[in-house]
């Protein structure tokens, strides 16, 4: 078998095998079949079954399909006289044939067969089978040989491949590794270096001067002490499994070096094997970063100086102006008491440069403040018909100085706004005394509407004048700094010219502008347009995000959501539950600092609170909403529940106010609670209710008020309060809940049980920064209550809905 | 005749004041600082505050807010007088508990005004 070497062909083995079979046989017909993926085919034949061509496959196919299935040998004298001839070989020549299965341990992986056809007048005989199951035996062992070679080969050829391969992929990485500027090394388990490149190296000895590190020797020796352990550290993180980056900072004798080093462990088979290390120096990118932050400190103090220094000359320059101001009109109050009267015009007109250069100082310190970028806007909501009064009453001496009449329009619906109060009183200010200045015996029309553009809801301000009007050159500079027609115009009317250049400033820092149309001898109109509501348009400026009160479209009940405010758990969970089954949407917060921040996260549509919580105090938290801009206009409802005692009342206070009462503020509410607003000619007053029993709270309040039109009653004490309200129902009561004398609380629970009082709005005044023994009084109270009225939970939960049902729809 | 507390460490501002209130017939008490103004506030017990808001050795602002937090002060009336007119200035102002604002320069007349009204309601009782 010496021919089996090199490329052993299996074919060639059996042929081998089948001409010695049949040379000792004498049977000049044979075949080999082998299975090969489940199919029989056909590998050698010799004879008569070469000669077949083609129609050797279905001569022998039921011979071999029988051995197969029986697993026997089998021998048939006569083929023809066979029942298990297959009908399609009639015509077969075949006589006699003898075929045995070939065997691989318990498989049968072929046949092999002889056979003599009819002219060789030859007969099988039992012998002549145990020598075919010899050759069978032998086909089987020389199969096995022939593949376990060829595995054999195989692999060594593969084994051959990879070294090749290897060698290839060895060259290349030694050379990427060896010529990058990065330092590149690897450890194992025990800490000792497996790989290390050039830079590596270098970098080592550059830093600890007397390291020898190499492959085999352990990387922590050589590091100083300090730096040991970090190491150390690094590697243990990296050999439990992680992969992740450090920076690394070493600083030597004159400078300072900074490496980004990033550990990969290594894993194999059997786990973490070792750790792959990468470090890149990143010292200028350092520096770099380094000089920026130093660059943006560097611009940011220098900002913030300018803005001190912006500060501080406005403040000096004021000073010494209102001395100049100050004490020439006293003067001149002095010289009308001593006579001499002669001495008056001077002195007027000391005073009016003063006023003058006061008016410039003030108008170069806004711009310069503008253009540095340092004007912030005060954003917060405000009546824009308490805007007009108090402008109009700033400029009507100004207006009838030439003999002009100055006429108001104010829209019926322009509510609220929610915008710098100051830049836009300013402006308007700014454009009246212009209109003013420049008509005489004429007429100045302001006017106050809103208007729906683009999506967006604004409010426009116009001020029109039958005055001298403008050109359209004049028309074009108009806006300009210091752009009046001519310096004759300026002599003649006064004015700084920057008054325009900043209302059209603060106009655009406002998301708006202002526009002017203007004919020369008939008139001029401009006209401010600003947003009703500052929200997010533009980077420049500070804006709150603020919740618009006056949603025009009523929120559904099953888009609302509802924070929760309580510390109690099973009061928290029965409440929100029994919202959540009614269809509303809630998130809890288990104490005061929590539901802030929630609040402020969500901005919900109601909020429920409970009044007596440890840590931050109920009254602190209502305190907070009412302070926040973005809150304040969120109805909250206070409650508490005492859990074992089935005990619990709510607040439906329609808004809350805390002392000392601002009356901005005041004002603002009032306006809101309005029920005949709008109405021209209104028959009867609104009428409100003032019960508080400190005079001069009564008092600040009360001239508030009265400015806004309404009719007040005041009452001291609940039981008269009470006793004002069965003669007269008001339209509004103010009740202060801090009354000594009286119990705020149980004059509210008076008040619900009268059906037709139930829907006065309540506006409940409390204290800011609650000293501790006001909130023990508060808490007094509500315990009294509590007390007093035993509303099962079931009823407060009841109630709870009923009271966000109601604000719902206001 | 009502007292007036003015609290202003300028002088010619304190001067030009005082001066005029009293030639409208008020009662003048000066103090030159926050601590001053507090002390004279408790003692004199006047029926209006004028409060300058930048002051020496505690300012306007802390002056204000403990004037209103204690009992025998917090219902004398305060009016600041601010010289900043900073964007805010009024709601500081109002926040720390002032009754009224002014800002400065100031004008006369309606500072005047301003005085009558807080004294003129709640004056004679």
């Amino acid at each position: 078998m010496a021919t089996i070497m090199q490329r052993p062909n299996i074919d060639d083995v059996l042929f081998k095998i089948i001409n010695r079979a049949s040379k000792l046989e004498s049977a000049k017909h044979g075949f080999i079949y082998l299975v090969d993926d489940n199919f029989l085919k056909l590998r050698v034949a010799t004879g008569f079954f070469v000669d077949m061509g083609q129609h050797q496959l279905l001569t022998t196919q039921d011979i071999v399909e029988v051995v197969i299935r029986t697993q026997e040998a089998l021998f048939l004298e006569d083929y023809h006289k066979w029942h298990k001839r297959s009908a399609q070989h009639e015509y077969a020549p075949l006589k006699s044939v003898i075929a045995v299965p070939i065997w691989n341990n318990s498989d049968v992986v072929g046949v092999i067969g002889l056979a003599h056809i009819e002219s060789d007048q030859l007969q099988f005989t039992a012998l002549d089978i145990e020598a075919l199951e010899l050759f069978a035996e032998l086909t089987s062992i020389a199969i096995d040989n022939i593949r376990l070679v060829a595995t054999s080969q195989n692999e060594l050829a593969e084994r051959l491949l990879a070294e090749q391969t290897l060698q290839i992929d060895q060259t290349n990485l030694t050379a990427l590794v060896e010529n990058t500027q990065d330092s590149i090394w690897s450890i194992d388990v025990n800490f000792d270096v497996v790989i290390m490149n050039e830079t590596f190296r270098q970098i080592r000895q550059f830093l600890y001067e007397e390291d020898d590190l190499e492959r085999g020797k352990n990387v922590l020796i050589g590091i100083p002490e300090y730096d040991r352990d970090e190491w150390r550290q690094y590697y243990e993180r990296a050999l439990s499994g992680e992969h992740f980056s450090v920076e690394i900072h070493e600083v030597l004798d004159d400078f300072e070096i900074y490496f980004e080093v990033s550990f990969s462990p290594i894993i194999d088979s059997s786990g973490v094997a070792g750790v792959a290390c990468i470090a890149r120096d990143i010292t200028v990118r350092k520096q770099s970063e380094d000089q920026l932050t130093k660059a943006k400190e560097a611009a940011e103090a220098a900002n913030h100086a300018k803005s001190a220094f912006l500060a501080n000359m406005s403040h000096e320059l004021r000073t010494p102006l209102n001395a100049i101001i100050g004490y020439s009109e006293m003067l001149q109050e002095d010289v009308v008491d001593f006579g001499y009267d002669e001495i008056a015009p001077d002195l007027r007109k000391i005073q009016s440069a003063g006023s003058h250069l006061l008016d410039l100082i003030n108008n170069i310190l806004d711009l310069s403040k503008i253009e540095a970028g340092r004007m912030e806007l005060y954003v917060e909501p405000f009546s824009v018909e308490s805007l007009i009064q108090d402008v109009q009453d700033a400029v009507q001496m100004l207006v009838e100085k030439n003999n002009n009449t100055l006429d108001v329009q104010i829209a019926d619906d322009v509510g609220i706004m929610n915008g710098d109060m100051t830049k836009v009183r300013q402006t308007i200010i700014n454009l009246i005394s212009n209109a003013a200045k420049f008509t005489e015996q004429g007429s100045v029309v302001l006017s106050a509407y809103r208007e729906v553009s683009d999506g967006k809801d604004w409010l426009r301000f116009s001020v029109s004048d039958t005055g001298i009007g403008m050109t359209t050159d004049q028309l074009q500079e108009v806006f300009k700094e210091f752009s009046q027609a001519d310096v004759s115009t300026t002599r003649k009317y006064g004015g700084t010219g920057l008054g325009l250049t900043i209302s059209r400033r603060f106009c655009q820092l406002m998301g708006g502008d202002i526009n002017v149309e203007s004919a020369v001898g008939v008139g001029t109109t401009f006209t401010v347009v600003l947003p009703v509501s500052l929200t997010d348009t533009d980077d420049e400026f500070k804006e709150v995000k603020y919740k618009n009160h006056a949603k025009q479209s009523g929120t559904q009940k099953s888009n609302a959501l509802v924070l929760v405010i309580d510390d109690d758990a099973n009061v928290r969970d029965l409440i929100a539950r029994s919202l959540q089954r009614d269809g509303f949407t809630v998130e809890v917060a288990e104490h005061g600092q929590q539901g802030l921040e929630m609040a402020r996260l969500i901005l919900p549509d109601i909020i429920t609170l409970d009044v007596m919580m440890d840590g931050m105090d109920g009254w602190q938290v209502l305190n907070e909403i009412k302070s926040s801009p973005e809150l304040l206009n969120i109805p909250v409802i206070m409650l508490t529940m005492v859990d074992d005692k089935n005990h619990g009342f709510a607040l439906g206070a329609s808004d809350y106010l805390t002392k000392p009462v601002d009356r901005g503020k005041l004002t603002t509410l009032m306006q809101k609670y309005r029920p005949n607003k709008g109405e021209m000619g209104r028959l009867a007053p609104d009428k409100v209710l003032i019960v508080e029993d400190d005079k001069a709270v009564r008092d600040v309040m009360e001239r508030t008020i009265s400015r806004l039109g309404w009719e007040i009653q005041t009452a001291e004490n609940g039981r008269i309060a009470l006793d004002f309200i069965a003669e007269d129902v008001p339209d509004l009561i103010i009740l202060d809940l801090m009354m000594p004398e009286m119990d705020g609380f149980q004059f509210l629970t008076e008040i619900k049980r009268v059906e037709a009082w139930q829907s006065i709005p309540i506006i409940v005044v409390t204290a800011k920064d609650l000293t501790k023994e006001e909130q023990q009084f508060l808490h007094q109270q509500v315990q009294s209550v509590l007390e007093k009225q035993a509303h099962t939970r079931e009823e407060l939960v009841q109630e709870i809905h009923k009271l966000i049902l109601s604000r719902m729809e206001s | 005749m009502s007292k007036i507390l003015l609290v202003e460490d300028n002088e010619m501002n304190l001067d030009m004041l005082s001066r005029r209130l009293e030639r409208r017939g008020y009662e003048l008490i000066i103090a030159m600082d926050g601590a001053k103004g507090i002390e004279l506030a408790l003692v004199e017990q006047p029926d209006l505050i004028l409060m300058d808001m930048s002051l020496p050795v505690v300012d306007g602002w802390e002056a204000t807010r403990r004037l209103k937090s204690d009992e025998a002060t917090q219902q004398i009336p305060i009016i600041a007088l601010t010289a900043h007119a900073i964007a805010g200035d009024r709601e500081r102002c109002l926040a720390a508990g002032c009754d009224e604002y002014e800002s400065k320069p100031v004008k006369f007349p309606r500072l005047l005004g301003k005085i009558e009204d807080i004294l003129g309601i709640s004056g004679d009782e």
